[in-house]
């Protein structure tokens, strides 16, 4: 199964979507239980100090649990919760005006969130697929998505971070995306 | 549209990892609220986005986080919780209440618009709103005041358009969502140009904006200049 194919929700995580739909509060403590691990790691990585990630993170699921009426059962709730914590965290660093250096790898001092053998196994060979796929673009490719997704930086701070025109950001952003997509599964 | 497809398309990867600049971004959510030619290639950069989370390694928060966050839900729903966030300046929030939460909101803005203009005056009023797929639009517009707000339920994403009268230094605009329980801000926003906030509408049965003292205050200190059905 690729990672693409796991961005659909599983029969467990539809429960979980249909819980938070009926305001059951143990649902989001489900949702919680299973990614806050993964959500307070992105907004550390893009925000760098604990405290913003952890009200970002806290803000995340507050919005996921106000935002439930309109979760998509059929979507996972991983992905959606994930897309409202890098927004929040980029919102963040452009409203400080300040921008995080861009770590390459995993932050050095983590404790992984363990959940159940299965799951974290799923979770860690979606992760290896991302990063191979990360590693095989073109170096401009990545350079370009890692300034941008995992730097906060917009199209134009790319360009001036990598001496590039705007134009030629855009497509490495458009051409990367895209063959990452190619790479790591058919269903999108 | 259709001219702005080729542009739109250019930027759409870079819209699906939050790199589009704020004065492009009002463009491409407008452009997106309105052409359906785009929902299918963002569909797509928009999964790859998704995955490029996966890249992060999972750190574990602190375990207050997790009752925290238990604790803000709980309480938003409750309705201690509600009368709580009512507090403070009491007359101020329950005039607000009562100009916004009226219980048939169906007559919502005429309605709400009439008490305002007792208040403030004639204005020449003109709404124009939108709810396109994922998007929402909303513009109103007073004698010379204008805001247009976009807001994306999906990406928690509020953009606000203004052109306003210049305030005294000492003076600010805040936006606030006047929600069934309680009237939150949303923030500051600059007398001219465009301002994004990570916002959660959701729940958001109008929006107001109040001239409020420099920095904003918790709750609303004025009466509201502008007000849109939302």
């Amino acid at each position: 199964m690729s990672p693409f194919e796991r961005t659909s929700a599983r029969g467990d995580e539809t429960l979980l979507i249909q819980g938070l739909r009926s305001d059951d509060a143990t649902s989001l403590a489900a949702v919680y239980d299973a990614h806050a691990g993964i959500a307070y790691g992105l907004a550390l990585r893009l925000l760098g100090r604990a405290s913003e990630a952890e009200d970002v993170v806290q803000e995340s699921f507050v919005a996921l649990w106000r935002q439930a009426e309109r979760l998509d059962p059929a979507q996972s709730v991983r992905g959606y919760l994930l897309r409202i914590v890098h927004n929040k965290a980029v919102d963040r660093l452009r409203r400080q005006g300040r921008r995080r250096e861009v770590v390459l790898e995993g932050a050095a001092q983590v404790q992984s969130n363990l959940g159940e053998p299965e799951v974290e196994a799923e979770r860690r060979s979606d992760r290896d697929l991302v990063r191979d796929a990360l590693a095989t673009l073109p170096a401009e490719q990545r350079q370009a998505v890692e300034l941008a997704y995992f730097g906060g930086l917009s199209i134009n701070d790319v360009a001036t971070e990598t001496r590039a025109p705007v134009g030629t950001v855009k497509s490495r952003l458009r051409l990367a995306l895209e063959r990452m997509r190619r790479q790591l599964g058919p269903k999108t | 549209m259709i001219d702005r497809c080729g542009e739109i398309d250019e930027l759409l990867a870079a819209f699906a990892v939050d790199a589009v600049p704020l004065e492009e971004r009002l463009g491409v959510l407008e452009h997106l609220a309105e052409c359906r030619l785009h929902d299918e290639a963002l569909a797509g950069f928009r999964a790859v986005a998704d995955l490029l989370a996966l890249d992060v390694e999972p750190v574990q928060p602190p375990q207050r986080l997790r009752a925290a966050m238990l604790d803000q839900i709980t309480a938003a729903d409750g309705a201690s919780a509600t009368e709580a966030a009512l507090a403070g300046p009491p007359a101020r929030q329950r005039r607000w209440r009562s100009l916004f939460l009226r219980p048939a909101f169906a007559y919502g803005l005429a309605a709400t618009l009439f008490v305002l203009a007792a208040g403030l005056g004639a204005w020449n009023v003109s709404l124009q709103s939108k709810d396109e797929g994922a998007f929402v639009t909303r513009e109103l517009q007073e004698g010379d005041l204008m805001i247009r707000v976009l807001y994306s339920p999906r990406d928690g994403i509020a953009v606000f358009s203004v052109d306003l009268p210049a305030l005294e230094p000492d003076k600010a605009y805040q936006a606030w969502s006047i929600e069934a329980s309680e009237v939150v801000s949303i923030g500051l926003l600059p007398s001219e140009g465009t301002v994004e906030f990570a916002a959660d509408l959701s729940e958001t049965t109008a929006i107001a904006v109040s001239i409020e003292p420099a920095g904003g205050s918790v709750v609303a200190t004025t009466d509201p200049i502008l007000v849109a059905d939302f």
